[in-house]
């Protein structure tokens, strides 16, 4: 996938420790290593609290690793001054109502990190304003004069006005309805296809993740099980982990429903410290699982997996 | 005659301007031990509707038709009449299970409250038999567990023990408005088996709102589309959701990624819902509508049985032989 094309944002090993008192800690994010090309969408997917969105804030630059290192362009991002962080940067959060002040007009929140003159604002406002597909007058309005998805829509104008070359979406969709959902959805597509905007989209909507992303990342307790091609999710996913998630995939057909298989029940954190993380709740765990934690491999070109059993598949 | 059935309601929020009406003469029925799915998007009156049923919309709505449970009317019942039968006949899952507890009181406790309340034992039985509660809805570790606060526990777990309190007094219908829409899709799948093995074990019909549609195709067995406050779509569940008899039925299952080429856009519907507080004459998905013919913009359509198909009832005038049309012939009724 990356080639000799200069990589947009790459993750290497980075941790992300967070200290609960003097002895005790954890590691949200625990050795993570990932690539987003320039005009590539990378999903990230995983269930509530496996660390998707600490990696989220670290790939933001909004939070510094504890160990590793995060580049943008090549260069380390945490290292770079403020306003050029946030130029090259930009993040989109899950609730559309929180994110937004206000108190202040739609035009001021677009244009809020841009140095224009103020006579400018308007205009630039209007532009960023109709590339969302929001009505021109909506600058002049506050934001509770509008829906959970025309708000979304503002957030992303928002973060499009600095022309960044990476967007952080951190679960945009969720708070949104399934129609509204596919509107958004087709807004980053048509962004990507443009502009050659690179994403990390992190969701944990399997089907739509299958849909719009290039590549997919699952994550387990702070790490990658495992980094397939999104056409090859479905039929070649290796880890019994992505395995289950794709069987909590929701299904339409009422009569097919009926009969999906669930995933055994989560168990909360701390992980075994030794062996696979996934041992305890793994359906085809065996002795060495619980023992000896599996290497983070390449199994076939573009496809990594972290699991013992990944090659005899 | 069925557990439930609501005939013509309508609820009515007064605005400063022109009062939102969130609800436009719905009418439904539930049978005994039946699911009915309800759908819509947000802001299509799903929520006021499931509120309106068991009185728990705030004072200031204006509720107008009738709403009969069991034999009973609900509709201007007295509160301390409601109350009785909310929570020991009608249990009621909210959306947001950390709103909906005391966050100053341990989880047990409030779970042992409603057993007070609804089953009238003393409150050191009322505890044992919340821990059992607590344990029937799968909840890990049920005795230490329920000495703990709200905020301890996570939204699955939160949900497990609305969950609880809802059914401590084994009612015969459970309202659940989008119980798993605030939970993550792992977490969501497990609450979803959760009520349906507690549905065929207490044989409770349950009234389910969610626009999560794998959800209720997972649940129902029958399915209400719920489009600008009204009911625009009816019928079992596998000819609704796969039927496509109305457009906007149609649009809504389009939106869910899994039919087209990956990379490829989505079939989102354009436009936004219609405004609640006005009514223009015609059908209210008109504006957004692929199919949109010249009577549909006359006069709303009367709901009209999809041929072939029983018990399926569908609000557009392609299935009706008296649609109006530009040439002046026959006209709807309305």
């Amino acid at each position: 996938m990356a080639g000799p094309e200069p990589l947009l944002l790459e993750l290497r090993d980075v941790r992300r420790q967070i200290r609960l008192g003097r002895k005790q800690s954890i590691h949200p994010v625990d050795g993570v290593s990932l690539t987003v090309a320039r005009g590539e969408i990378l999903g990230l997917v995983g269930e509530s609290g496996c660390g998707k969105s600490s990696l989220a804030r670290l790939a933001a630059g909004l939070d510094r690793p504890t160990a590793g290192a995060v580049l943008l362009g090549g260069r380390p991002l945490w290292d770079a001054r403020d306003h050029v962080r946030a130029r090259r940067v930009q993040i989109l959060l899950q609730d559309p109502y929180s994110a937004l002040d206000p108190r202040m007009r739609v035009e001021a929140i677009v244009t809020e990190g841009l140095r224009i003159a103020r006579r400018e604002r308007s205009r630039r406002a209007a532009e960023l304003l109709a590339a969302v597909g929001l009505p021109s007058g909506a600058g002049a309005e506050f934001p509770h004069a509008f829906s959970g998805g025309q708000r979304q829509r503002i957030g992303l104008a928002r973060a499009l006005a600095v022309d960044p070359d990476l967007l952080v979406a951190d679960e945009p969709l969720s708070a949104l309805d399934p129609s509204v959902q596919a509107q958004i959805a087709n807004l980053l597509l048509d962004l990507r296809r443009r502009r050659g905007l690179g994403c990390l989209f992190i969701s944990h909507d399997l089907a739509m993740v299958r849909h719009i992303c290039d590549r997919v990342a699952v994550m387990y307790q702070g790490r990658l099980v495992e980094l397939v091609p999104a056409c090859r999710l479905t039929s070649g996913a290796l880890h019994p982990y992505t395995r289950g998630l794709l069987a909590a995939l929701p299904n339409l057909d009422p009569r097919a429903a009926r009969r999906q298989p669930i995933l055994p029940r989560g168990l909360p954190l701390p992980a075994p410290t030794t062996g696979c993380p996934f041992a305890p709740r793994c359906p085809g765990v065996h002795d060495r699982c619980r023992v000896e934690m599996p290497a983070w491999r390449e199994i076939e070109p573009g496809h990594w997996s972290a699991c013992h059993d990944a090659l005899r598949r | 005659m069925a557990l439930l059935t609501v005939r013509d309601l309508s609820v009515e929020f007064p605005a400063s301007g022109a009062a939102v009406r969130a609800v436009r003469r719905v009418s439904l029925s539930v049978q005994d031990g039946e699911v009915v799915g309800l759908v819509g998007e947000s802001g299509s009156g799903k929520t006021a509707a499931m509120m309106a049923i068991p009185g728990l919309l705030p004072s200031a709505a204006h509720v107008a038709g009738s709403v009969r449970f069991a034999g009973r009317e609900l509709l201007g019942a007295r509160e301390q009449e409601l109350r009785r039968i909310r929570g020991a006949r009608i249990g009621v899952v909210f959306q947001d299970p950390l709103s909906a507890l005391n966050p100053t009181m341990p989880v047990g406790r409030q779970v042992a409250e409603v057993v007070v309340h609804h089953l009238h034992l003393g409150w050191r039985e009322a505890r044992e038999r919340a821990v059992e509660l607590l344990a029937s809805v799968d909840l890990p570790d049920p005795g230490r567990r329920a000495a703990e606060y709200p905020h301890q526990w996570s939204g699955g777990m939160r949900q497990r023990a609305l969950i609880a309190m809802a059914l401590a007094a084994r009612p015969s219908l459970l309202i659940a408005d989008e119980p798993t829409s605030a939970l993550d899709a792992r977490v969501a799948t497990e609450v979803a088996e959760l009520l349906l093995r507690l549905q065929s074990e207490l044989g409770m019909a349950v009234l389910l709102a969610s626009h999560d549609l794998g959800l209720i195709a997972r649940l129902a067995d029958r399915v209400l589309v719920m489009y600008g406050g009204q009911i625009v779509e009816s019928g079992g569940c596998a000819d609704v959701l796969l039927g496509r008899a109305h457009p906007y039925t149609s649009a809504l299952m389009g939106a869910v990624p899994g039919g087209g080429a990956p990379g490829t856009a989505l079939s989102a519907i354009p436009g936004e819902p219609p405004d609640a507080s006005r009514r223009d004459a015609g059908c209210a998905f008109a504006a957004r509508c692929p199919h949109v013919m010249y009577g549909c913009l006359r006069a709303a359509p009367p709901p009209y049985p999809v041929p072939g198909k029983i018990g399926h009832v569908a609000c557009c005038w392609r299935y009706h032989p008296d649609a109006p049309s530009a040439d002046g012939g026959a006209h709807g009724r309305t």
